[in-house]
């Protein structure tokens, strides 16, 4: 069926969701908002409660985060088409941790917070999916954390 | 000697007794009604001989034996009984008639009579019908009277729906008795006395045993009825205590619905239904056995008649045309005897449900009517301290809620109670807003008694707003202006408000004791507002509203109201023009990418299979729900001359197999279920039979029901939306076509119902916004209805109509209970109100504790800004209970409350400084 077709390979793409059944796919197709935006438009803000993730079809966006005193938000990443944003503070049940920015026209996929909790619990193969990903974020973070050190140990040594 | 106690009537405790009661108020219109009936009698009596004279003279020819000889008509002449000499006189000789002139006179005689008597009938009927109605008014006025001065705590144990029933319904048979209840005795006994007086007249003895017979009646019947009285007093009380618990599961419905109680309630109803069943049928069975013994006495009479009279007239002490006279003057003594012992069952009863009545309404420390005297006079703002010493509350349970308080509270100050619930913070706002009465010690206000001030007093000077948020039905705006109205001020011209007048509306206000004031005058007292008159209304209503932060709330209520009244002609006309401007702004600016606006000539992606069909809106949306258009022969006939009904039925096949294949395993609350638009959770279970039949069989085969199944889910269809890729550019312009034809030869029923979209004319079926607008917002755009939102106000603030919308926003209904609004947005209109009022004195009781913290707290620091006269505004004194006791620091006083005492009153600061207790709370 051509039906939602495109939706879906579009949900098959993303790694956490690649394993999923081909009806839940469809199901969350179903779902799902499209969500356009233009240059400079805001997907969402860091700290705001977080009520869907985005899928991003065309375009791309720029993640900004603001440091603890309040100064002006950095670019931390830059998002391009295929990545998925904001899936963490749904399943985490978190504020949002960086402000998502538009950089050209942008089309994404937009999954609600409750559908995918929705997934989550009914498949494990999604649970798994998602801890997985979470594993590897922990390392690239944990890997990241310990170059930082190294080199705020270098720049002390020398200063 | 003192002048006449204006309130004496009122104060009184409400007779015991109905024929009391109605005798009272009634003496005159009952002696005059009596003195009616005798007028009536003669003609009334001659209605009844006359026939008798026109058969036995003109007809059978008594008097005209010979040809030629002449009656007297309309002789006049009094004459004695033999007895007493016979002598006659005449006072007027009459007119000499022969046989055929007299026959026709006799009858034209005969003729006037009916009429008079038929107008005497009339005007008695109708004079005991309005006697009724009056004095029924009276007492509902007076038991409604006595509601609004029962004392506040009494309403504990008082249920509503049982006091609506007592004044409206248990009351209302009074009405038709009231009329009756002096005269028919009267009439009727006349009427068995004079019956009576023949038959001893004609026999001692033999009336005797009428007495005798009567006598035994009296006394049997009125034993009997003991126990059909103590029914009917249970049968009142029962059916009094069913409506008060059919209006508990009304107000109650959520509580069985969470708990699955309603078999409970089902249960209870049935075992009340049951209870009153068996009083019903107890009480019937009685009243036919009275009805029967009565029965059979009155026939016992003439069988003793006959007996003891053949025996008196066989022996000859008796002759046989006396016994023949007595036998037909008993004949007319039964049916008055038995009219004076129905009258008498009906008092009797109406008495008892009367005196069951009254006694729930002779409640035990009502106010002083006094105290509730309307005042016209402006009242002038109050000065002093409210100064309470050893002030101790207990409610009626004997619970302490406050003892051993003694402060001084100056009336413009701005002070906090703290304290948690219970603590006695809430009942001193409610000793201080005279809700409650003190238990012992006193509160002083100016070194009188606050709880002596009329309400006039009391109520004007000081606002109060609580938790409790019960707001009675009307629009936004009367709900907000309720707390001015204290007195009619100006006349109104009600012929231009179309209100007619009855010519006695005057008289018969008086007639029943009712108030003169007048509800249709004008209430508002705007000066108490601050404000001139009605023109500074607006921006009066604007600020307060404001202060609480429900601005917003009234004006995007406005853009959500639909515009039907001819007042709003105007308006309408005006929205016009913002809708064209509307649309310039659309056209060239990125607003078109978030907007689709309807044009006759285009498919709109954003709207529905039906919107586009339809084109235009029902008065009644039920009419065009998918369920109502499957249905409705016209439409389908458009579909089928289209050649669309074949189309939409294998889409909404489609439809159906999508929704069951996605949809299938999931449970009916699966928040997924939000996402198919146009299926329920429930009807999902109904359609694999129907698709396998309709796969079988084609659109051919099916039958209708299933037909209809199917092309409704098609009709719920929005391309943008469900993205299925249903509907190509080919199904596009037959839908466009049949859009066309179905406006074409539209049924009259249907046009009548039906306004299509019209770029140039306002569509009254449709909210303000859907006007402005003309179209819909697009899916799938990040903001567009806030965008949209946005472009609207600036226009309606270009277009200075602001204060228009913001006019429509205060007309929305706010459902019963207020229930349209939501608790936290009643809350708020509840200190709005508190605040219009223009009181020295607010006292607000956790008044805003269901916001979250941070409007509260905004809220709080706009109260204090108006206290304190910040911006030009009258200060006024603020005393505010906090549910957050945060917010104590920002008030000039704070009044510390624990365990229903008074613990500790100070500045914030002191307080902070010396009070461990408090810092911790406010830290």
């Amino acid at each position: 069926m051509s039906k939602l077709s495109d939706e879906v390979d579009l949900l098959r793409s993303i790694p956490m969701l690649a394993n999923m059944p081909a009806n839940k796919l469809k199901l969350l197709a179903f779902a799902s908002d499209h969500m356009n935006y233009k240059e400079g438009d805001i997907l969402f803000h860091q700290g705001d409660d977080a009520d869907a993730a985005y899928i991003v079809v065309e375009g791309g966006a720029d993640v900004l985060v603001a440091s603890h005193d309040g100064g002006t938000p950095s670019k931390v990443a830059e998002l391009g088409p295929d990545s998925f944003v904001g899936d963490m503070a749904i399943i985490g049940d978190i504020p949002r941790t960086a402000t998502v920015r538009a950089n050209s026209d942008l089309r994404t996929l937009r999954i609600r917070k409750e559908h995918m909790m929705d997934m989550v619990k009914d498949s494990p193969t999604l649970a798994m999916a998602v801890l997985q990903e979470l594993v590897n974020r922990l390392a690239k973070t944990t890997q990241d954390l310990s170059e930082a050190r190294d080199e705020v140990a270098q720049l002390r040594a020398n200063g | 000697m003192a002048e006449k106690d204006p309130f004496h009537d009122q104060n009184k405790p409400l007779d015991t007794k109905l024929l009391r009661y109605v005798w009272r108020h009634t003496r005159a219109e009952q002696i005059w009604i009596l003195f009616v009936i005798i007028l009536s009698m003669p003609t009334y009596f001659l209605v009844l001989d006359l026939p008798v004279r026109i058969i036995n003279q003109p007809i059978q020819g008594r008097g005209f034996e010979q040809v030629g000889d002449t009656q007297q008509f309309l002789d006049i002449s009094f004459g004695l009984p033999n007895f007493l000499g016979g002598q006659s006189w005449v006072l007027f000789e009459g007119f000499t008639l022969e046989r055929w002139p007299y026959l026709i006179a006799l009858s034209c005689l005969f003729l006037t009579l009916v009429c008079i008597n038929g107008l005497f009938k009339f005007y008695i009927n109708t004079y005991k019908g309005r006697l009724g109605e009056r004095m029924l008014r009276r007492m509902r006025y007076s038991l409604v009277d006595r509601v609004l001065r029962f004392p506040i705590p009494h309403f504990k144990r008082v249920k509503g729906s049982e006091v609506a029933s007592m004044v409206k319904d248990e009351i209302e048979p009074f009405g038709e008795f009231i009329g009756d209840a002096f005269v028919q005795p009267v009439y009727l006994g006349g009427q068995a006395l004079v019956a009576f007086v023949f038959i001893l007249n004609q026999s001692f003895w033999l009336g005797m045993i009428a007495v005798a017979i009567i006598a035994f009646q009296m006394v049997l019947i009125p034993y009997l009825r003991r126990r059909v009285l103590e029914l009917g007093r249970m049968r009142q009380l029962t059916a009094r205590l069913l409506s008060g618990r059919i209006g508990e599961i009304v107000d109650g419905i959520t509580s069985v619905h969470v708990n699955d109680t309603s078999n409970y309630e089902r249960a209870e109803i049935s075992s009340r239904l049951s209870d009153i069943f068996f009083i019903r049928y107890e009480l019937y069975q009685r009243k036919f056995i009275i009805k029967f013994l009565n029965n059979l006495l009155a026939q016992i009479t003439p069988f003793l008649f006959y007996v003891v009279g053949g025996y008196f007239a066989i022996r000859g002490t008796l002759n046989v045309g006396q016994l023949i006279g007595v036998i037909n003057a008993y004949k007319d003594l039964p049916s008055p005897i038995n009219g004076l012992i129905m009258w008498d069952q009906k008092r009797t009863d109406i008495n008892i449900k009367y005196a069951q009545i009254i006694e729930q309404f002779n409640v035990k420390g009502m106010s002083d009517a006094r105290l509730q005297a309307p005042s016209l006079e402006p009242v002038a703002p109050l000065t002093g301290d409210i100064e309470v010493s050893n002030l101790a509350v207990t409610d009626e349970t004997g619970t302490v809620l406050l003892e051993d308080a003694d402060f001084v509270l100056p009336l413009k100050s701005v002070t906090a109670a703290v304290g948690p619930m219970g603590s006695g913070a809430g009942a001193t706002a409610s000793v201080l807003a005279g809700l409650i009465n003190p238990t012992s010690g006193r509160v002083r206000l100016g070194g009188q008694a606050l709880h002596d001030l009329p309400q006039s007093i009391r109520g004007r000077r000081f606002a109060y707003a609580g938790t409790e948020t019960y707001l009675p039905q009307s629009s936004l705006m009367d709900t907000l202006l309720y707390v001015n109205k204290h007195a009619p001020l100006r006349e109104r011209d009600l012929k231009a408000l179309g209100i007619e007048r009855h010519a006695r509306h005057k008289a018969e206000i008086i007639a029943s004791g009712n108030t003169m004031l007048d509800f249709h005058a004008d209430w508002v007292d705007y000066e108490a507002m601050g404000i001139k008159d009605e023109s500074e209304l607006l921006p009066k209503l604007h600020d307060v509203l404001s202060a609480v932060e429900m601005k917003d709330t009234v004006y995007e209520l406005a853009l959500r109201q639909s515009l039907t009244e001819p007042r709003h002609e105007e308006l309408r006309a005006k929205l016009l023009e913002v809708r064209a401007a509307m649309r310039a702004r659309i056209e060239g600016s990125d607003l078109s990418d978030l907007v689709e606006v309807w044009e006759r000539s285009d498919y709109n992606d954003h709207a529905t299979i039906a919107e586009n069909l339809l084109f235009g809106s029902a008065k009644d949306s039920s009419k065009v729900s998918a369920d109502a258009l499957v249905a409705n022969d016209y439409l389908r006939e458009v579909l089928r001359e289209e050649g669309l009904e074949k189309d939409l039925f294998s889409m909404g096949v489609e439809l159906a197999e999508t929704a069951i294949e996605l949809f299938a395993d999931l449970s009916p609350d699966n928040p997924f279920f939000e996402q198919l638009n146009f299926m329920t959770p429930e009807q999902l279970e109904d359609y694999p039979p129907i698709l396998v039949r309709a796969r079988e069989k084609g659109f051919d085969g099916a039958s209708e029901s299933d037909r209809r199944m199917i092309l409704k889910l098609p009709l719920s269809y929005e391309e943008q939306r469900n993205r299925l890729k249903l509907l190509d550019e080919g199904l596009q312009n037959r839908i466009l076509a049949a859009r066309k034809r179905f406006h074409e030869n539209m049924p009259e029923d249907m046009a009548e119902q039906f306004s299509a979209y019209d770029q140039a004319a306002y569509n009254v079926n449709n909210s303000v916004q859907d006007n402005i607008l003309f179209g819909r917002i697009a899916h799938g755009s990040s903001n567009a209805a806030d965008r949209v939102g946005e472009a609207i106000r600036e226009l309606l603030a270009h277009f200075n109509l602001g204060e228009a919308i913001f006019r429509v926003g205060l007309e929305f209904d706010i459902g019963t209970g207020g229930k349209r609004l939501s608790e936290n947005q009643r809350q708020r209109i509840l200190v709005a109100r508190a605040l219009l009022k223009g009181a020295d004195m607010v006292f607000l009781n956790r008044a805003l504790n269901t916001l979250d913290a941070r409007q509260q707290e905004r809220i709080v620091n706009n109260l204090l800004a108006r206290a304190r006269g910040e911006d030009g505004h009258k200060p006024f004194g603020l005393f505010m209970v906090l549910s957050t006791s945060r917010y104590a620091q920002k008030f000039d006083h704070v009044m510390m409350f624990q365990r229903q005492r008074l613990i500790a009153h100070d500045t914030p600061e002191r307080l902070k400084d010396d009070n461990d207790a408090y810092a911790k709370l406010v830290a």
